[in-house]
């Protein structure tokens, strides 16, 4: 059984692979470009996601979380195994070696499957296999239709491996190769310059995240000795990593900065303030790229980043990462007020949810934090990865019918025309901006703000975090109507448009259906599979790994599951704080609810008086409060701070290294050139003064010899003989003795 | 009557020289040449047989016996040099075997 799981795992990584390499290699010859070949190999690859899903579901019912791992050495490194314990710090010499850490020093990379994997892999598995679907259709004779094809199918690989490994060096390649794979599909249409540039800002920009990724990856290995998530949380479980570290100014545990790191890789690939820059850009991709890489799947790699690694953040981290979740949630959706571009909204809704995602995983800490909000950090996760896809993929089917016509202003009426994907639009939008209970984006927002809003109560200075959230939340509510009436409502604003636009094709139609019916409220209600007394099917699932009741989870549940949901985990972390539970404490629980209608629907009457009904006009509220429009509608002037701040202090860096390189390198280097050449000019006339006058002397010399003796070469044996009788003449006058 | 010295004979050699050097040079004739060269060798002969008869021993005779063995041989390669030189040239005129000139 074990086995089989995990073989189940290493299958549904190497389908999308093999489909790639195929794909990759011979999409020339092939029928469509293959693209048959990447559907149906994820199709495959969806189903056996499934199976494994099932099964987790199966164990979870039972009491014993599936928790799977197997591991195999990589690389063998002879780094000194443990930096700590070398030098003998507190708290880290006395630890015994840890297991999994070979004393070859060589790495141990490996498959985990828990319940967060297993969710991870339906989400990735069908979002991709949706989208695969979708493209084929809107993306019917591209010019590059096999090379898209290879990227998403590479991409699906990367992706598949991130959520699958049992480490961070695997995670970070994957998270690397995730990373490029975006960077292909946004410049898919390189010959666009401003898709060029798109892929190159999203690239760096994430890039940069990365670079303090790595340096918390290494900080980790440096001190753990080991890659392995369950190395590193027992090792800080037991008290390791907690050497005081001054950085900037600021006094942390290394752990703390550790952390930091890793958040900041998470704030670049899940577009967090003030790394958020590249994703708006990344709409120049195709729409279904969006869809899958920026919306749903990859944008999540930070926020599963996050969840995967939440044992080890300490506190202060956490509350760092909650910051700049709030942050980013509400900064976004003002800048998303104001954008004409339907999917730049979308992508601004995309940043300020990962922001909803990243502020209940902060909030969820193990100490002082709200259990709640890092589950309903990650169910946001799964069921925004649905609706956000459809959202787009929808976006994608109105697009296509308006000839890739993308300002809403030039829309107007197409529900009508569009009645399918208007319907679908519908419950997606619904779902994001959470309506009641009907909607699975409701619960799970619904989950964050309530924990936001707990985590206010338990520590008042930082009440600000849930009624940001809860701020945040209404204005996703009014820009996301704002969308859907400026889109399918009203009178066509552009006659020619409107006159051509059609419903899209089954192949994109039928994703948008199957995702509308994973945005319903089952996929978030406690009630789904038959579960009450749980939160919902994902707390069944997903548990935050605990070091300490490592051997209470894998031990058959003996304690009796208590009415109110208190796991076992739970119980046996003890439950101090009361706030372990993954039920938000009541007065929290009623805020929120209240709280999340209210500014629902407070959203959508704002929208629809402005935008339907159009008693209010648009543009007396931005002539109202011009500053704020103004500041929305340059987003915050982050581009500009970036420019003025980080690419022109680049440029002029760049343009006073190529001073210093054309005056002072090229000077010394053409001096040399120039002293070689006038060198060699002399020598050259040397050689031909002194060196050729005597070659060409002493040939000419012979040469005027042999010119004056040929007279006497005339062929006649009696001149030869006369000669010598002369010569014989003379040599005997001269010696005759007289 | 006066006797007959070795002077005599370095004379008469002297003179068989001088016709034969002279027959060399004027003659355009390969045959004529070939003959010169024959009066040459026997001018010398002449004067070994005369110092071998001065000295009362044999030593110049011998001599003069290996250089009319010589010339014996010189004549049958030179002959047939004239013959092939006819051949090629269609004369016996030494002028036009001249070719290395040309």
């Amino acid at each position: 059984m074990a086995d089989y799981f995990i073989h189940v795992c290493i299958a549904i990584f190497l389908l999308p692979l093999a489909a790639f390499g195929i794909v990759a290699l011979f999409h020339n010859r092939l029928p469509r470009h293959g693209d048959w070949i990447v559907i149906s190999f994820m199709g495959i690859a969806l189903i056996l996601a499934l199976v494994i899903f099932g099964g987790a579901l199966r164990a979870a019912a039972h009491h014993q979380p599936l928790s799977q791992q197997r591991s195999w050495e990589w690389l063998w490194l002879n780094f000194p195994k443990s930096h700590a314990a070398q030098t003998g710090a507190a708290g880290a010499a006395a630890h015994a070696p840890i297991e999994g850490v070979s004393p070859s020093g060589a790495v141990r990379v490996g498959i985990l499957l828990d319940g967060l994997t297993a969710v991870m892999l339906v989400v990735v598995t069908v979002v991709s296999f949706l989208v695969f679907l979708y493209s084929s259709a809107y993306l019917k004779g591209d010019v590059r239709y096999g090379r898209y094809y290879a990227c998403l199918s590479l991409f699906a690989t990367s992706m598949l491996g991130l959520v699958l490994s049992d480490n961070l060096l695997t995670l970070y390649i994957f998270w690397e190769l995730v990373g490029f794979c975006s960077y292909l599909l946004i410049g898919h249409w390189f010959e666009r310059k401003s898709a060029a540039d798109a892929a190159i800002k999203a690239f760096i920009t994430t890039r940069i995240g990365d670079v303090g990724m790595l340096i918390g990856i290494l900080l980790i290995y440096s001190n753990v000795g080991s890659f392995r998530y369950e190395d590193i949380f027992r090792y800080v479980h037991d008290g390791g990593m907690s050497d005081s570290v001054r950085i900037l100014g600021l006094e942390g545990s290394l752990r703390f900065w550790a952390a930091i790191g890793l958040f900041f890789g998470a704030m670049g690939k899940s577009a967090q303030f003030p790394l958020h820059v590249w994703l708006p850009d990344a709409m120049e991709g195709p729409t279904p790229v969006s869809a899958l890489i920026h919306a749903a799947t990859m944008v999540a790699a930070g926020v599963y980043l996050v969840g995967r690694m939440h044992p080890f953040f300490p506190p202060e981290a956490l509350l760092f990462v909650a910051y700049i979740g709030a942050i980013t949630a509400a900064l976004s959706a003002t800048i998303a007020l104001v954008m004409d571009d339907i999917k730049k909204v979308l992508a601004y809704s995309t940043i300020s949810q990962l922001g909803y995602m990243m502020l209940g995983l902060g909030v969820g800490g193990e100490v002082g934090g709200v259990a709640a909000g890092f589950l309903f950090g990650l169910f946001h996760l799964t069921t925004h990865a649905f609706f956000k896809a459809g959202l787009f993929l929808g976006s994608g089917s109105v697009i296509h019918a308006a000839h890739h016509e993308q300002s809403m202003w030039q829309y107007g009426g197409l529900a009508r025309k569009l009645p399918v994907t208007f319907a679908t639009f519908l419950i997606f939008t619904l779902a994001l901006c959470g309506f009641p209970y009907l909607t699975s984006g409701f619960f799970t927002k619904d989950g964050i703000i309530g924990a936001a809003l707990q985590f206010g109560m338990q520590h008042p200075t930082h009440k600000i975090l849930g009624w940001t959230a809860l701020g945040a939340a209404g204005l996703t509510s009014f820009y996301m109507f704002r969308l859907i009436f400026l889109t399918f409502f009203g009178q066509p604003r552009n006659e020619h448009l409107y006159h051509h636009a059609h419903e899209s094709p089954w192949a994109m139609v039928l994703p948008l259906l199957v995702l509308a019916v994973l945005s319903l409220g089952f996929v978030g209600s406690n009630r789904t599979f038959g579960l009450i007394h749980e939160a919902s099917w994902f707390s069944t699932l997903v548990k935050r790994p605990t070091p300490g009741a490592h051997s209470a989870e894998t031990a058959p549940a003996a304690e009796p599951v208590a009415a109110h949901g208190a796991e076992s985990a739970a119980a046996g972390r003890g439950s101090e704080h009361g706030t372990d539970s993954v039920h938000l404490l009541p007065e929290a629980h009623h805020q929120a609810l209240v709280g999340s209608i209210t500014v629902f629907l407070a959203g959508l009457i704002g929208a629809a008086l402005v935008y339907y009904f159009q008693w209010i006009r648009a543009e007396a509220i931005a002539r109202l409060f011009r500053p704020l429009y103004v500041l929305f509608l340059n987003k915050w002037y982050m581009d500009h701070l970036y420019r003025a701040c980080v690419i022109l202090p680049y440029l002029a860096l760049c343009y006073f290294i190529r001073l210093v390189d054309t005056y002072v390198i090229d000077a010394v280097v053409n001096f040399w050139g120039w002293a070689g050449r006038a060198g060699a000019w002399l020598v050259g006339r040397v050689d031909w003064g002194v060196v050729d006058g005597a070659v060409n002397g002493t040939a000419w010399t012979t040469g005027f010899a042999g010119r004056l003796l040929r007279f006497t070469q005339t062929g006649l044996v009696r001149n030869y003989i006369l000669i010598l009788v002369a010569g014989a003449t003379v040599l005997l006058l001269l010696f005759w003795k007289i | 009557m006066f006797p007959i010295t070795l002077t005599h004979y370095l004379v008469a050699g002297a003179f068989l020289f001088a016709m034969g050097i002279v027959a060399c040079i004027a003659r355009r004739n390969a045959v004529g040449i070939l003959i010169g060269i024959e009066l040459i060798l026997n001018a010398a002969n002449v004067n070994l047989v005369a110092f071998a008869r001065y000295w009362n021993n044999l030593d110049g005779e011998v001599f003069a016996i290996v250089v009319i063995i010589l010339a014996a041989c010189e004549a049958a390669v030179a002959l047939a040099i004239i013959i092939n030189l006819f051949r090629g040239f269609g004369t016996v005129e030494v002028d036009y075997a001249s070719k290395l000139k040309e």
